[in-house]
């Protein structure tokens, strides 16, 4: 459905998308996680026909975006990272514009413009001003406006940002639905955890790489070496720290209140002698714990390891 | 056939805001006053007062007004158009026409009419003030009717530059400033290559060798449709003092006759600027064409 093969974008001599290539599938909600600057909206403006790769190419449903570009971009819906309205129009004067835009012929514009504003539940927001709508609103008739034109894929970039916790909500709602009517979705997003509830599949794009790609349990077992290690101690915590530090095995350790956190690459056998080492060296340890590798320190540890390639 | 989209929603937008009536207010006090100052000033010179209208006295008003409202509109237009795109960049609301299969045509085509249906308003409501020239005689509809198509070809002109700023430039502000700049130039280079020439063929002269000189005083009028060419008022003199003036200025300069000794000689000053219009149009927009098209 949307294939990157071998993307590159260099803005001046910066080059802020390297040799990525990834495939979704039809059917597919991918998340696309990065931190900031990592590439994601170079990328997607890249497939959205908005710029031009410096070398590779996007397909879209088998068309060339760099070669075809009106063509597959019949075939996308892009909703970008900041709003773009028109606010001197009303609601259903907003898409009836895009409608115009996108050749919908008259007769048929209002029942599209109904659909869609009950898809995304601003129907009781017909008659009010753009202007007037709050952002989660704002967001969700950027959302309509990008499915007018019933495209087969729908790219959002960011959307989740900036959003409060329920309209957080409303939102994953509305994804689910457009998942459910057989839409092949791209999310991006900073946060692994906020995509990982709505994704069937995730890829991680660090510094214009993409460090992986796979589903959220695929991901989890490709990491599953690496769980994370919860430790409480009586006395001075920045001398056990330091013991940590020397230890290969031990990475992104971490001070809370009162426990140290790190995150070690090994076995059970491993784990029970890094106990024991402590405990021989006069650490006076009373709680040692393995917590579930959780997601997000998962991504900690994925760009992290990409800042250490790089130094 | 459905209505362009861009131009719908810009006609639907702009008359809606205070905006518009107002600065069609402003236009029109602004002509009001050049017919009273026209006004006092044509009576004030005939010592026998307000004996009966002279009609010579009301085509001058007629003329005043004409020429100050062309150089309003020359002033005006560039604010329109060399805004239309920069103004939705600057609102981050270009990108999502972009993304659409919508060709560079129908936006290009559908922000210069939204532009000039604006331009057409203005002419047409400072009609009344026109209009009432004709009950004196002296000037016929068919010559009003001649000089506001030329208004409007003059518009078209000035927004194909509007347009190519704003496909070119990133804000509202360096687009406008660029759109004046290259007008400006429009008009001034071509008679900085003539004032080029006449002082070449000076030195000439005193040297003795006058090739160019005699080119010049053969092909005078010639010469004069390229300099001017670019220039509106060139065409509205031409216009609406039918020809006379035109006329007067070739006797100043020492050449009797209008018409050149060429083919060219049959091309009024309206028409060259017509030509150069065309000119200067397809280049400006056949350039935003592309740069639209263009990724960058
Ligand atoms: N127009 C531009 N000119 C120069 N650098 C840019 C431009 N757009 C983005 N960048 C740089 O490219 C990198 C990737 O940007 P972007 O794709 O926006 O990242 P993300 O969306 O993942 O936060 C960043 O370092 C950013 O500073
Ligand atoms: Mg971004």
């Amino acid at each position: 459905m949307l294939k990157v093969d071998g993307l590159y974008k260099n803005y001046g001599s910066f080059r802020a998308v390297s040799d990525l290539s990834f495939h979704v599938e039809k059917g597919e909600v991918f998340g696309f996680v990065g931190s900031n600057g990592a590439g994601k909206s170079t990328t997607i403006r890249i497939a959205a026909g908005l710029l031009k790769a410096t070398r590779g190419t996007i397909y879209v449903n088998g068309f060339d975006v760099s070669k075809e570009p009106s063509k597959a971009k019949r075939f996308i819906g892009y909703v970008p990272d900041f709003f773009g309205v028109y606010e001197d129009l009303k609601t259903t004067e907003y898409m009836n514009f895009y409608c115009g835009v996108h050749k919908v012929p008259v007769a048929q514009r209002r029942e599209v413009i109904d659909n869609l504003l009950e898809l995304v539940n601003l129907s009781d927001k017909k008659d009010f001003y753009v202007d007037a709508l709050s952002r989660g609103m704002k967001q969700r008739l950027c959302l309509a406006r990008a499915l007018i034109h019933n495209p087969e894929i729908l790219i959002m970039d960011e959307p989740a940002s900036g959003l409060d916790p329920r309209a957080r909500v409303e939102f994953r709602d509305i994804v689910k639905t457009l998942q459910n009517m057989g839409k092949t979705i791209i999310i991006s997003s900073h946060i692994l955890l906020e995509l990982a509830e709505m994704c069937t599949t995730i890829g991680i794009i660090e510094k214009g790489v993409l460090v992986t790609k796979g589903t959220v349990s695929e991901i989890q077992k490709q990491l599953s070496h690496l769980s994370r290690l919860k430790l409480k101690v009586i006395g001075d915590m920045e001398i056990v720290i330091n013991m940590l530090k020397e230890k290969p095995k031990v990475s992104d350790i971490t001070k809370g209140h009162g426990y140290i956190e790190c995150s070690f690459d090994g076995n059970d056998l491993e784990k029970a002698e890094l106990l024991k080492e402590l405990v021989n060296r006069e650490v006076e340890v009373f709680h040692f714990e393995e917590t579930a590798g959780n997601l997000e320190s998962i991504f900690m540890h994925l760009t992290k390891e990409d800042e250490k390639n790089d130094d | 056939m459905m209505i362009n989209p861009i131009l719908e929603r810009e006609l639907k937008t702009r008359m809606r805001t205070w905006k518009t009536p107002i600065l069609i207010l402003v236009y029109l006090t602004m002509l009001g006053f050049v017919v009273a100052i026209a006004f006092l000033a044509e009576f004030t010179n005939y010592s026998y007062g307000i004996s009966g209208f002279d009609p010579t006295v009301v085509t001058g008003i007629y003329i005043a007004i004409s020429m100050f409202q062309l150089g309003l509109l020359l002033f005006i237009i560039p604010v329109f158009t060399a805004t239309s795109i920069t103004g939705e960049r600057e609102r981050q609301t270009f990108d999502l026409l972009l993304c659409t299969d919508i060709s560079p045509w129908s936006i290009i085509l559908g922000k210069m009419s939204a532009a000039l249906s604006f331009v057409f308003l203005l002419i047409v409501a400072a009609l009344p003030f026109t209009g009432v020239i004709l009950l004196f005689g002296g000037v016929t509809l068919f010559d009003m009717f001649k000089v506001m198509l030329f208004y409007m070809a003059t518009a078209i002109m000035i927004s194909s530059i509007g347009m190519f700023c704003t496909t070119h430039f990133k804000k509202n502000i360096s687009s406008i400033i660029v759109s004046y700049v290259i007008y400006g130039a429009s008009l001034a280079i071509p008679a900085i290559l003539i004032a080029v020439a006449a002082i070449i063929s000076e030195m000439s002269y005193s040297s003795g060798g006058s090739a160019i000189q005699q080119f010049m005083e053969n092909y005078a009028y010639e010469i004069m449709l390229f300099t001017f060419g670019s220039n509106p008022f060139y065409g509205a003199t031409d216009l609406l003092v039918s020809g006379s003036f035109v006329d007067n200025i070739f006797n100043i300069m020492g050449n009797g006759s209008t018409g050149g000794t060429s083919i060219l000689g049959k091309i009024t000053p309206w028409m060259a600027n017509v030509i150069y219009y065309a000119i200067i149009s397809t280049i400006a927009l056949l350039l935003s064409r592309r740069k639209l098209t263009k990724l960058k």
